[in-house]
């Protein structure tokens, strides 16, 4: 008996030696591979490898970089936008986030805070970072340090079908009257069965920041601004000012008096809107240049019929930054190689590329300049970058994404008056400035 | 007696189960609790605030309203899951030819994951190319096309359908396990004293299920009053606030806004609303010994 379970002790010792053996024998081939060079493993966690077709492209790109170092492998984590915060948040907490991750400025400061962000300016130098446009370098940094390498801007604007424009001889529309009236003219019944099956605009009215920020831009061009701070340097709301109100009624009103909007407002965030446009059910939508890329992918016909305006404004034009780029993590152990990537992935060449395929705008001056950029497709989102505004730098401001997103909603599908909602909204938005240190 | 060299081999038995306790259950409930006394963001950030958070919760009516919501939504679902699970068990618990292929029908809602769950019913629901718009369209029953997520009245609705269709076949099979447990001689016993059909559901059946239905409605209330996903998927706890139930707001203030304190405290406050309900209904439907 006794000789048998030595034998089994001898049996198991064996196999996990062997199993030793042969992943040890594994990591001594992979670092003798590329010339006897050591092999070096980036992990990128990105929100492009869920979306198409910039997932694809993106992989081709690294894939490209790895030819280039064949030393460097690159392992990409895709993790949906919505998701991201959340994840990176929890990788962090259990000590596992990976070299690299995408950033956007609204998160830049939670992660700052967080003390996970490598200072790109130091990294990078101040020499390198002259190529890209300052008030972008601006809007991704924390107290003068580079918090992510801005690799696009999708500024916000209005994307339309140029064709349907040119047919009603209707104009891109400059304010939000002229937009209402090309609305209402491109609201249609196509097949005629008495119901309309065409709507002048998709909008996105989901209570998330996909939907939140686009209001935002609307409140903005009626010269609301939801937080900012006033000339004694204190935080303020500016949700129950007049303006504030008819921003609100205006919106809300395109659903529920106009009928300009498809069913189902509360429920369609950006992939459904984006579907909607694609497949010829609406005429206009506020996005990010990114939606070009997604549209016309699903539907290669509308290439060149889709034309981009700023956002039509009530006092003025206003857009987001719209910037999405890559963090290095602090705890990473390959800072300059992945460092080297990123600035593999901004170079022109591969800019422009990104741009073709995902439609989302350049960071740096110079391939701004191109040609490609004055497209009427682009136009519009490149105008737009003059027109927008830096996301107030107070760490809990995702908390007014809901705040908003909660108003509109409740005026849409709970019937609340716009006084109700604005009150609500205004009552958390000085509840979180209280709380805010 | 136990000699102390057998009490010290038992100590050893439940030593690993013990240890898993420890590790997965008591360690994270405590911590979460520390974690609610601290202004933090889990990393860098500690900041004690003592009972702050527990304050500024208990004095609005904000947390009392979301708590009021998801019991209006648990009872909803609790009682769609015990009408349908009871009804189909005593008709699976019937000797009828080829019961097993709808026994395994029936149970498919439990196996599917949440998530898919949650998305084929919002396609279902969608209001432009859903099936149940087009169906009801179809029919005349309605003239346009319904946004049954996107408003206040349907949507509250809509996930109490959702949730009772997901959770359904749990509650039938246990009560179908517990049916299966009560004896023949019962019943013929109870035959011989006069009893007909519905006395013998009364007297017998009912009472000889009782502990498998108190465990079932222990662990289906605690189950769906935290409920997450599928709300998720479906409203996000929209439009408005018409499904905006308390583990959505724990979520929102953890991974939204960052309030990790904030959402801790309101999580401790819902482990003792379920911990209050589990000891309700014990003492409501229990036999007293516990």
């Amino acid at each position: 008996m006794k000789v048998k379970k030595l034998g089994s002790w001898i049996s198991i010792l064996a196999i996990m030696g062997l199993t030793l053996t042969a992943c040890g024998s594994n990591k001594e081939t992979k670092s003798n591979d590329a010339e006897g060079a050591k092999q070096v493993t980036i992990k990128i966690m990105s929100v492009s490898q869920t979306e198409n077709p910039d997932g694809p492209a993106e992989l081709e790109m690294a894939e490209r970089y790895m030819k280039l170092h064949p030393e460097v492998k690159i392992e990409f984590i895709g993790v949906p936008m919505n998701d991201l915060y959340k994840k990176v948040t929890a990788m962090a907490t259990a000590g596992d986030l990976p070299d690299a991750f995408t950033n956007t400025p609204q998160f830049i400061r939670t992660a700052y805070g967080m003390n996970i962000t490598t200072d790109l300016t130091k990294l990078l130098g101040e020499d390198y970072l002259k190529a890209f446009y300052p008030n972008i370098l601006e809007e991704s940094s924390v107290d003068g340090k580079l918090q992510l390498l801005p690799w696009t801007a999708a500024p916000m604007a209005l994307v339309y079908r140029g064709d349907w424009f040119e047919a009603e001889g209707l104009k891109a529309p400059e304010n939000w009257d002229e937009f209402l009236d090309a609305a209402k003219k491109l609201t249609k019944d196509t097949n005629g069965d008495g119901k309309a099956d065409q709507w002048g605009f998709g909008m996105i009215g989901t209570r998330n920041g996909s939907g939140a920020d686009r209001f935002m831009t609307v409140l903005r061009s009626y010269g609301v601004d939801e937080l900012k701070k006033d000339d004694s340097g204190k935080w303020i709301t500016q949700l129950d000012t007049p303006e504030a109100k008819e921003a609100f009624q205006f919106y809300v009103d395109l659903n529920n008096k106009h009928g300009v909007v498809p069913p189902g407002v509360t429920e369609t965030g950006f992939p459904e809107a984006a579907s909607l446009m694609a497949t010829g059910k609406v005429a206009m939508m506020l996005t990010g240049p990114n939606a070009l890329g997604n549209i016309i992918s699903q539907n290669p016909d509308l290439k060149g019929k889709l034309y981009s305006t700023p956002i039509p404004m009530k006092v003025k034009h206003t857009a987001t930054f719209g910037v999405l780029g890559y963090s290095i993590a602090e705890t990473s152990q390959h800072k300059e190689v992945v460092a080297d990537y990123l600035k593999f992935m901004v170079n022109p060449e591969n800019a422009l590329a990104w741009n073709t395929v995902s439609g989302r705008l350049p960071t740096t001056i110079e391939v701004g300049k191109q040609q490609q950029m004055s497209t009427p497709e682009y136009a519009g989102f490149v105008k737009a970058l003059e027109y927008a505004f830096s996301i107030p730098a107070f760490d809990q401001y995702s908390q007014f994404q809901d705040i908003i997103a909660e108003a509109y909603q409740s005026m849409i599908a709970g019937n609340q008056s716009v006084e109700q909602a604005t009150k609500r909204a205004t009552n958390r938005a000085n509840e979180v400035i209280k709380n805010n240190k | 007696m136990l000699s102390s060299k057998s009490g010290f081999k038992g100590i050893w038995f439940i030593l690993p189960a013990v240890l898993t306790l420890l590790v997965l259950i008591t360690y994270p409930l405590i911590y979460g609790a520390y974690i609610s006394f601290f202004d933090t963001n889990l990393i860098t950030k500690w900041n004690f605030e003592g009972f702050r958070y527990y304050k500024e919760i208990f004095s609005n009516t904000e947390f009392l309203s979301r708590i009021i919501l998801t019991l209006h939504y648990t009872v909803w679902v609790v009682a769609g899951h015990f009408v349908i699970g009871l009804g189909l068990s005593l008709i699976l618990n019937m000797k009828l030819k080829g019961i097993t292929v709808f026994r395994v029908i029936l149970i498919l809602p439990w196996l599917f994951p949440e998530v898919v769950v949650g998305l084929l019913w919002k396609w279902l629901f969608n209001p432009l190319y859903g099936l149940f718009n087009s169906v009801l369209m179809g029919w005349g029953i309605i003239d346009d096309p319904v946004s049954w997520l996107g408003d206040e009245k349907t949507a509250f609705v809509a996930v109490i359908v959702v949730s009772i269709w997901k959770g359904f076949p749990m509650v039938m099979m246990l009560i179908l396990a517990g049916l299966q447990s009560i004896s023949e001689d019962v019943y013929e016993a109870a035959k011989i004293d006069g009893c007909n059909r519905n006395k013998a559901f009364r007297f017998v059946t009912l009472p000889a299920l009782m502990p498998v239905l108190l465990v079932t409605i222990i662990l289906d209330t605690v189950w769906w009053f935290k409920h997450f996903t599928m709300i998720w998927i479906l409203t996000q706890g929209g439009p408005g606030n018409a499904t905006n139930v308390v583990s959505i707001d724990i979520f929102k203030q953890a991974f939204e806004f960052f309030n990790f304190g904030k959402a801790s405290a309101m999580a401790i406050l819902v482990f003792f609303v379920c911990w209050l309900m589990g000891y309700g209904y014990r003492r409501l439907l229990g036999n007293g010994d516990d």
